[in-house]
């Protein structure tokens, strides 16, 4: 167990290593010269130079990598060249709500893929599994940005009953988190289905079954309990996922948060904010994918730890 | 024993013999309708797009006198224009038409470069294991953890947003789970007799990855990939979306749609048909992936 | 006539058990702990013991399928071990091998004729029309018709994959082919069918084999001289008939009374192991059989016996003889 985790912490921090080259070499990818963006189009090309050499531009790369590395153990992601404000600060401010945002939209998965996945699973191999488990399929194919405004036309314009976009409390989230749910809820609903066929093959199921037990009480008593375990791994490295999902709900509904900060940054080549914005969410992948494996090994004894 | 030419001819390469099994090759409609309906789906994609120049009833990037009423609102569908026009007075059935181009264009080819990058790091991390699979599986860890979509507009951003920019960045970056599924089949393949029987003859290390083993792994490999091709599409509508992607005038769904955002409310067409026509190509690519996969799953070889 | 083919000298094969975060080794599973063993060209040497005595790697060790931990293995006076790869490539054409399960060791995607093209392939052997006349000449030496060439495995019956498998070992024509267990997973009777093709075969194209088997009585009578092996270790050598009659080894005794006679009447001790195989990861000390020899004394417990010629060609390990 306990060398387990750390070789599992181990792997993490070299892959967040990666992470942190990768980044690094991207921004040094961009063609667009930080120092003249900062001072205008019309500064004196003096300027730009000074500018160079304050931010550490026209030091090697490999010293600029651990300059960057160094500031970054700080907390320091760097000024914005476009709004001169620590890159840090803005992804603070950010992060509320698109955490907000994302918890509505996990939440909205569970709901509508977990029923979905029981339904499918007691019925398998009937009709009433192939039109569910087709629904779910088109769920998956349809891109959440065109369903978002789907949505948007019909419950915020033709029939308004929520805000028409923009970012706050609960009735701000509902679309945002039922076009989420919707394209997302098919992996939990296979997910379970398939979990739940394995268990429903299992002799501890049958013996149940044989003893007399009601249908309900052996599908929520016995299969569901034992086949929620993958669902739940599933769920918890899928919260990581959504951080990275939501810059196309934040984009559709003008929600203003960390995937919104993103895609201004990209359109304004503001290369810190870049950085720092796909950094992070990278890091909270790796994070979550990693508290979960840790929960799972202490929660499941079955796991192999070699 | 001497052969005649025609007897190599017709052994040459050991061609298998039809065999005249009661195994029907073609598994019937019933038995896979996800198969069939999703081919029909994927080759009627494949016919709009080669055949867009004739199909098409206007010219996609034709700007109309008569496209706009007088409001300078889009014209609502009619019999000139079947899907209406958008708000810069163009044919959205036409546009319609020549973004399937695009759509598949991006989701195939970058799809085969995924499958490029992905089938040979997981057959290597696979098949030599050690530090060679302790580092690419690192590296695959890596590029799984990264937001995949800001990613790739990242990338964009930097290469500069064209179609075969889009494409690359896509093919680059979402390889990691082919490579994943590679390395599975490679791990339990390379234990077989088979295997074994190819080193013991003396085959180098390439031939019996490419040759031996790469067949008889392709089976998830196809799946993975025809699902790949729907997932990739969804990814460049999304960065056309959010104009990263492909420039208009050049129509792709996706920056369809973000122009069918500013006018939905007084005119929903320009947003119905480009998001239908993008929802209908990723379900025929699923419904096949899902259809093969049933198809080649042993549990329903006997059905 | 007693040319030495196959010359093999305290071959060790040790697999790595590892442990903890930085995976490393906390112990060995021992699977062969110093065999040697002479194959003279021309005859078949038997190798037997129960699953688990490393029979199987030691065969594999030979044709270096596992790089052997250390010892020497020599194939006409060539030390194998010691081969570049391209030396390899080339020695490859000697030694082959035909495996156990005739449903994994044939490649489900190619027909049988692509299967026998294979090894041609690879070693540039023959033009392409030579190449066709040598797969027909092989499927006709193992009594397959020449239409199964274009044939897959999946419409074959074990028997006949298996022969397939013994003609794409010949393909290359070598002097030495192991057999691992080569009729273990076939029916009883067509056991017997696979054991006298491989006889007339060895006959015909003078083959040196080595037999490895669970089953004496499969050895029996294809075997010149017969190994027995346990936990890694040699028990006993001897020619098969002395062997057979003059068993020394009391684990060789209680293989040997396993085996069913024919005859009801026959009054015979059957010796019944008592426990299971020891795990090769923490061999007993001493004679590795002492905990399930019915014979054995607390010499056995303490001391290795060593290896001794008892008789001309006769070789055991134990304290009692």
């Amino acid at each position: 167990m306990y060398a387990y985790l750390v070789r599992r912490i181990s792997g993490a921090i070299v892959v967040l290593f990666g992470i942190s080259i990768i980044t690094f070499l991207l921004v040094y990818a961009v063609p667009a010269d930080p120092a003249r963006m900062i001072v205008g189009p019309k500064a004196p090309a003096a300027v730009v130079a000074a500018v160079r050499a304050q931010l550490g531009l026209n030091l090697p790369l490999p010293v600029q990598y651990i300059d960057y590395m160094g500031r970054l153990f700080h907390g320091n992601l760097g000024t914005s060249y476009i709004y001169s404000l620590p890159v840090t600060k803005m992804i603070l401010q950010r992060i509320g709500p698109t955490a907000w945002l994302a918890l509505w939209c996990w939440v909205a998965e569970l709901v509508i893929g977990i029923p979905l996945g029981i339904y499918t699973a007691r019925h398998a191999r009937h009709k009433r599994d192939y039109i569910v488990s087709g629904i779910a399929l088109v769920g998956i194919s349809l891109p959440v940005f065109w369903l978002g405004l789907v949505l948007l036309y019909w419950f915020g314009f033709e029939i308004p009953i929520f805000p028409l976009g923009g970012s706050g409390g609960i009735q701000y989230v509902i679309l945002p988190g039922l076009t989420y749910g919707i394209t997302g809820a098919a992996y939990y609903t296979r997910l379970l289905k398939s979990s739940m066929l394995e268990v429903m093959g299992q002799d501890y199921v049958r013996t149940a079954r044989a003893k007399g037990a009601s249908e309900r009480r052996v599908t929520w008593r016995h299969v569901v309990r034992n086949a929620l375990l993958p669902v739940v791994t599933f769920g918890g490295i899928d919260i990581g996922y959504l951080l990275t999902g939501v810059v196309l709900i934040e984009a559709t509904f003008n929600w203003n948060g960390l995937g919104m900060l993103a895609y201004t940054a990209i359109q304004n080549d503001d290369v810190p904010v870049i950085m720092g914005t796909v950094m992070l969410i990278a890091v909270g992948v790796v994070m979550f994918t990693l508290l979960v494996d840790i929960i799972y090994a202490a929660i499941d004894p079955r796991i192999r730890y070699d | 024993m001497s052969l005649s030419e025609s007897d190599i001819k017709q052994y040459q390469p050991f061609t298998p013999v039809p065999v005249n099994s009661k195994k029907r090759p073609f598994r019937s409609l019933r038995e896979f309708p996800m198969l069939y309906v999703g081919g029909f789906l994927v080759l009627l994609l494949i016919v709009v797009a080669l055949f867009a120049p004739l199909l098409a009833p206007h010219n996609p990037d034709a700007v109309f006198q008569n496209g706009l009423n007088a409001n300078g609102t889009p014209i609502a569908p009619n019999g000139e224009f079947p899907f209406g026009t958008d708000s810069n007075g163009r044919d959205i059935l036409s546009r319609v038409i020549y973004g399937s181009r695009v759509s598949l264009t991006v989701g195939v080819v970058s799809t085969v470069i995924n499958l490029f990058i992905g089938v040979v790091v997981g057959l290597l991390s696979g098949y030599f294991g050690k530090w060679v699979d302790t580092v690419l599986m690192r590296a695959v860890d890596t590029i799984l953890a990264f937001p995949f979509l800001l990613f790739a507009m990242a990338l964009v951003a930097v290469l500069g947003p064209s179609l075969w920019n889009v494409l690359f960045a896509i093919g680059i970056l979402g390889w990691g789970t082919m490579a994943r599924v590679v390395r599975g089949q490679v791990l339990s393949l390379k234990e077989f007799d088979y295997v074994q029987a190819e080193r013991a003859l003396g085959a180098s290390h390439a031939r019996i990855m490419f040759r031996i083993i790469l067949p008889n792994a392709i089976g998830p490999v196809i799946v993975l990939a025809t699902l790949n091709v729907g997932m990739n599409m969804l990814t460049e509508a999304g960065l056309s979306f959010l104009g990263i992607g492909i420039q208009p005038p050049q129509a792709s769904w996706g920056n369809m749609i973000q122009q069918g955002m500013n006018t939905y409310a007084f005119a929903p067409w320009t947003l119905w048909f480009p998001g239908l026509a993008l929802v209908v190509a990723v379900l025929g690519f699923n419904m096949m992936g899902d259809g093969l996969r049933d198809l080649l799953d042993p549990h329903n070889a006997t059905r | 006539m007693t040319e030495a083919l196959l010359k093999v000298q305290d071959l060790v094969k040790y697999f790595p058990i590892h442990r903890g975060v930085f995976q490393h080794t906390v112990g060995h599973v021992k699977a062969v702990d110093g065999i040697s063993f002479t194959v003279n060209r021309g005859e078949t040497l038997g190798v037997v013991g129960e699953s688990g005595c490393g029979k199987s790697t030691m065969g594999r060790s030979v044709l270096r399928l596992i790089e052997p931990t250390r010892g020497r293995v020599e194939f006409e006076g060539k030390d194998v071990l010691a081969l570049n790869k391209q030396g390899m490539r080339i020695m490859r054409r000697e030694m082959q091998i035909v495996f156990q399960d005739p449903y994994a060791s044939l490649n489900p995607r190619f027909t049988i004729g692509q299967t026998l093209l294979e090894p041609m392939k690879i070693h540039h052997l023959h033009n392409p029309r030579e190449r066709l006349q040598h797969v027909y000449r092989l499927l006709d030496r193992v009594g397959l018709a020449a239409e199964y060439a274009r044939r897959f495995p999946h419409e074959f019956s074990g028997g006949q994959r298996q022969r397939v498998g013994i003609a794409r070992a010949l393909a290359v024509d070598p002097k030495l082919v192991i057999l691992d267990e080569p009729v273990a997973a076939l029916d009883v009777s067509v056991q017997s069918q696979v054991l006298n093709l491989l006889e007339d075969l060895q006959n015909e194209l003078n083959l040196t084999f080595v037999f490895i088997a669970h089953d004496l009585s499969v050895v029996r009578h294809i075997s010149d001289r017969v190994l027995v092996l346990y936990l890694g270790r040699m028990a006993e050598i001897a020619d098969s008939e002395e062997l057979f009659t003059h068993p020394l080894h009391p684990y060789t005794k209680a293989l040997l009374s396993a085996i069913p006679v024919p005859d009801p009447d026959a009054k015979r001790e059957r010796i019944i192991l008592q426990g299971d195989l020891p795990s090769p990861a923490n061999p007993p000390s001493g004679c590795p059989f002492h905990t399930r020899c019915p014979v054995a004394v607390d010499k056995c417990r303490q001391e290795v016996p060593v290896w001794r010629e008892v008789q001309s060609g006769h070789h055991v390990a134990c304290h009692l003889v």
